[in-house]
């Protein structure tokens, strides 16, 4: 490994402090859950870390305003254990409890999650149906919000610039009342990478479905919302076409590749399959 | 390369070491300051071998920066056992199961297992196995190391299992 320059700022100040004299090729990391293991198989190491774990201001989860706001720095086990998120916002917190094993848990950020932009990252699909807003800040103090619909833009590839670092998401506080589920099938039960992951929110009444929000992760080269799904079930009633319809609509919104976890085939097979039990499940 | 020099509080014992930007934990603690009980498996974060507490949470020394832990308190199986020549009664508990066969995981299972009993005293075996997802063993088939875990819990579970 080459020289490498470390910093951990330790307050918000410190850490403006820094911007404008980060080094070009820096590279924000966190819990190192995911970095280390990518250096180790020979990733370019970066000319400079910086290391945002330690700022109370990225590790908030809050509600303001009627916005729920999670800074980069959270990681999955405060985000399972978060009264907040698992009064308002179930989904995220399973989500967060699928990811990895509890070791990683620990240590693993939802900034990161998302930065590294892995087709499987098993909070992106939750994220996405509550279209959520990534916030940003650039090396020379600039910030802007980007929704996370617009945030992907090929396999690993992300509206975020070299010099920008996610601060933190924010979005609407899901209304009370809403059916949501996130599903993930891997190769065993625990701590493994999503073959296929899911996340569905449905607004419904008696059998209509009023609105609906799906999105899927590790079937195509970004995790995506299944416009098609939902299109096919905005405003529908419940009954077995509408499951056949949405199974149909699934399979043109993705565009799985076969390796090592799963052929193309079976993630086909398997996202409709998770489609039709989490619809049953709602309308049961 | 560069170097810093920071204070590492591990055991209860603070430590002065030299360490280069991106050195990672498990090498600090295991070579550096020869603290051999902290495995070194995959290097990936998949087996759970090289868990150490971080401030009470287990953390996989393999894939965490040493300068991201400098002033935390950090424990690892050398510093479990209450005082020299005892053993802490999770670490009973594996002896007296059997649960310990090559060793290699033992360790991290160990402080897997410290920290769900300070935060839960009385787990369920699915949380236990929950606990443990992280922490691989080619040995035992975990079997007996789910035991050990309930018996520090409940040490009459330890009599009602012997012959």
């Amino acid at each position: 490994m080459s020289e490498v320059k470390y910093f951990r700022p330790r307050s918000y100040s410190e850490f403006t402090d820094l911007l404008g004299q980060l080094p070009t090729g820096f590279k924000t990391v966190a819990g190192t859950t995911d970095f280390i293991p990518a250096a180790r198989r020979g990733a370019p190491y970066p000319t400079a870390l910086l290391d945002i774990s330690k700022l109370n201001e990225f590790q908030e989860i809050k509600e303001e305003g009627g916005r729920i706001l999670i800074g980069a720095a959270v990681t999955m086990a405060d985000l399972l254990e978060s009264d907040l998120i698992i009064e308002k916002c179930s989904v995220l917190a399973s989500a967060a409890k699928s990811l990895g094993s509890p070791l990683t848990r620990n240590r693993a950020t939802i900034g990161g999650n998302i930065a590294n932009a892995s087709p499987s990252a098993d909070t992106a699909p939750v994220l996405l149906t509550l279209d959520a807003d990534v916030h940003l800040i650039s090396n020379d103090g600039l910030t802007r919000q980007v929704p996370l619909t617009s945030f992907f833009k090929g396999y690993k590839i992300t509206e975020r610039g070299n010099d920008e670092i996610i601060t933190g998401f924010s979005f609407t506080t899901p209304q009370s009342g809403i059916w949501s589920r996130f599903a993930k099938v891997g190769q065993r039960s625990g701590a493994a990478i999503s073959v296929a992951n899911m996340s569905v929110i449905i607004d419904r009444e008696d059998n209509i479905c009023h609105d609906i929000a799906v999105a899927f992760g590790a079937v195509a080269p970004v995790p995506l919302r299944a416009v098609s799904v939902e299109k096919a079930a905005k405003g529908k009633p419940f009954d077995n076409q509408f499951i056949t319809d949405c199974c149909e609509a699934v399979q043109a919104d993705i565009s799985p590749i076969s390796d090592i976890r799963g052929s193309a085939d079976y993630r086909r097979h398997v996202a409709a399959n998770i489609l039709a039990r989490a619809l049953t499940d709602a309308f049961a | 390369m560069n170097k810093q020099h920071i204070t590492l509080n591990i055991n209860r014992e603070e430590y002065d070491v030299v360490v280069t930007d991106n050195e990672l934990l498990s090498n600090v603690i295991h070579d550096t300051l020869g603290l051999t009980g902290t495995k070194y498996g995959c290097g990936t974060g998949e087996c759970g071998a090289c868990t150490v507490l971080v401030n009470g949470d287990p953390v996989l020394a393999c894939i965490t920066l040493v300068t991201a832990v400098a002033g935390a308190e950090i424990i690892t199986i050398e510093g479990v056992a209450p005082a020299p020549g005892k053993l802490d009664p999770i670490q009973d508990a594996f002896l007296e199961q059997a649960a310990v066969q090559c060793g290699f995981c033992t360790p991290g299972m160990i402080l897997v297992a410290k920290d769900l009993l300070v935060r839960n005293p009385h787990p369920t075996e699915e949380e236990i196995r929950e606990t443990i997802r992280g922490n691989i063993c080619r040995c035992t088939g975990y079997t007996s190391i789910i035991r050990a875990i309930q018996q520090a819990a409940d040490p009459t579970i330890c009599c009602q299992s012997k012959p």
